[in-house]
């Protein structure tokens, strides 16, 4: 850790150089551009670091591609509560982080705020949902963002910008397991006296890789070929552990 | 030990699952009855989503049940003509089946039809066994497998049914209609329930058809191995529920967990180890049946739509 922040130190420098020498306000880096999804993925975490040429704040916004999800909701019939009613929400990113240095309604007005699509619910800007089933279902919008915080995949985090000296600035983006796949954008905003100054854009890629990338990819494009060779996998596997076990147990 | 499961799309502890497949294996290694109907439900009890737990539960019965039916095969007591009708009919029935589950998914019912057909299925289970396991203990007679030499009384019906057969390895006529009906049923709740349907097999066989207890036992066996097999198939090419991971590490724990529980069985007393699985049933059941009636801490839920 005491090296990894050593080098963000030096990396930052010379950044910081370089951004003075070209004449841009922000300058940003990332530890690693690919994300990689293996077997033993457990989440993982990504630092972000960069450094201004003027004071300011920095709003880091990361958002996922867009996927579907079923919003499904309990409701007590007679002594059972049952899931009653799905809404399927389309065009919502999967993850939707807003990291900042100070809290966002501080460093920004509200106009501003809507135009960048900085609070969460702006992440429900272009979601698509049947009307007559999202009207069944109460109050969609609010239970939706409250799981989505409450699983972590959206997250507001007023003070994870970390700055020094107001010169440079570092962030980890930390990524649970059960993230989308698929390429992250990143918006990285200088803000100063109330205005952004500066926007820089980045690319994570989010990727299953190896093992996972080729079983998640014959369980999906070519799910009869898998079923019946996997069935006949686990026929064999079975039969021949079974039968040594018996001949080990006899001799 | 951590590992991602990349269909389920959530990750899981490696141990717990293998010591679920070991420890159902061990009871039904013990007790000699299949497991398909604990697995499911702990995989429910675990995060995973209802279909992919049902999917992947028939997967792991086919790798836990394939060296028992060709022990059986091999010492000929498996009757091939009542497993073949039988198994005509849960094709059928799983294919069924199947779809059901299908739709049932996209209508956002399945959880419901899912938790319910554990709760009914399990409290029947469960309590019978229960009542049956402390019977025998009071009795204290030793033997456990009941008398399979009634007399014929109740067969009346079955003898007026058209499309008679014989069946010589079981030594019996009957109506080719009642083993592809029989299947049938089996097979859907397979499709439904991820379970191999030994336990509703194995009674029908024996007190309504007359069937020898040996081949009963053989039959089962191998017409639950091809039915698991073709359910396992159709869940992934249609539904793409069956996660090779969750399967693989479920047959690993449940192959060593039955091959032990054989080897200890023979050690301990039945009676006792019966009353033991009958209430880890019906716990299982009141642990579901309690998920349905307590109000839930968050009233609605979110899932990332299967591809």
């Amino acid at each position: 850790m005491k090296y990894l922040n050593v080098f963000i130190g030096l990396a930052a420098l010379l950044v910081n150089q370089a951004a003075a020498a070209a004449g841009h306000s922000l300058l940003t880096e990332l530890q690693t551009e690919h994300v990689d999804v293996t077997m033993t993925f457990t989440g993982s975490d990504t630092l972000i670091y960069g450094a201004l040429s003027r004071p300011g704040d920095v709003i880091i916004k990361v958002t996922s591609p867009n996927i579907s999800v079923d919003l499904t909701h309990k409701k007590a019939i007679g002594p059972f509560w049952l899931d009653s009613g799905k809404l399927t929400v389309r065009h919502t990113p999967g993850l939707y982080y807003l990291m900042s240095s100070r809290p966002i309604n501080k460093l920004l007005p509200a106009r501003d705020q809507l135009k960048y699509g900085l609070h969460l619910q702006d992440a429900l800007k272009q979601a698509q949902v049947d009307a007559a089933a999202a009207r069944a279902m109460g109050n969609w919008q609010k239970a939706f963002l409250d799981l989505k915080q409450d699983t972590g995949l959206f997250r507001e985090l007023p003070h994870a910008v970390k700055l020094v000296e107001k010169r440079l600035f570092s962030a980890t983006i930390e990524l649970p397991a059960n993230i989308p796949l698929g390429t992250y954008h990143l918006d990285i905003y200088l803000v100063q006296n109330g205005r952004i100054i500066s926007h820089q854009t980045r690319n994570l890629e989010v990727n299953q890789v190896q093992l996972e990338h080729w079983v998640a990819n014959a369980v999906n494009q070519h799910s009869w070929l898998f079923g019946i060779a996997f069935t006949i996998f686990a026929l064999f596997l079975g039969l021949t552990l079974g039968m040594a076990l018996r001949r080990g147990s006899d001799s | 030990m951590d590992i991602f499961l990349p269909i389920a799309h959530m990750d899981v502890n490696l141990l717990l699952i293998l010591s679920f497949g070991l420890i159902v294996g061990l009871l039904s290694g013990l007790v000699g009855v299949g497991g398909g109907f604990l697995i499911t439900p702990l995989l429910i009890f675990t995060g995973v989503p209802p279909l992919v737990a049902v999917a992947t539960g028939s997967a792991q019965i086919v790798g836990t049940s394939a060296a028992g039916s060709y022990a059986h095969w091999r010492l000929g007591n498996v009757d091939f003509k009542m497993a073949i009708l039988l198994l005509l009919g849960s094709w059928t029935g799983g294919g069924i089946g199947v779809f059901v589950a299908r739709a049932l998914q996209q209508s956002g019912q399945f959880g419901n039809i899912v938790t319910f057909l554990y709760v009914v299925l399990l409290g029947i289970i469960g309590i019978s066994m229960l009542i049956e396991s402390v019977n025998a203990i009071r009795r204290h007679t030793g033997a456990s497998t009941g008398s399979a030499s009634k007399p014929q009384d109740k067969k009346g019906w079955m003898e007026k049914l058209p499309m008679q057969m014989s069946f010589p390895v079981s030594n019996l006529q009957l109506s080719i209609i009642i083993p592809l009906v029989l299947g049938v049923g089996v097979g859907v709740l397979t499709s439904l329930m991820g379970v191999g349907g030994g336990f509703i097999m194995v009674p029908i066989m024996i007190y309504m058809l007359k069937m020898p207890t040996k081949v009963v036992v053989g039959t089962s066996l191998f017409q639950l191995l091809f039915t698991t097999a073709v359910v396992a198939s159709m869940q992934a090419g249609i539904n793409h529920a069956v996660d090779p991971f969750l399967a693989l590490s479920l047959i690993l724990g449940s192959v060593l967990g039955t091959h032990w529980g054989t080897l200890m069985g023979v050690r301990l007393p039945a009676e006792q180890l019966r009353l033991v699985l009958a209430l880890v049933v019906v716990g299982v059941a009141v642990k579901m049946l309690w998920g349905l009636l307590v109000t839930p801490d968050q009233l609605y839920s979110l899932s990332v739509l299967l591809q």
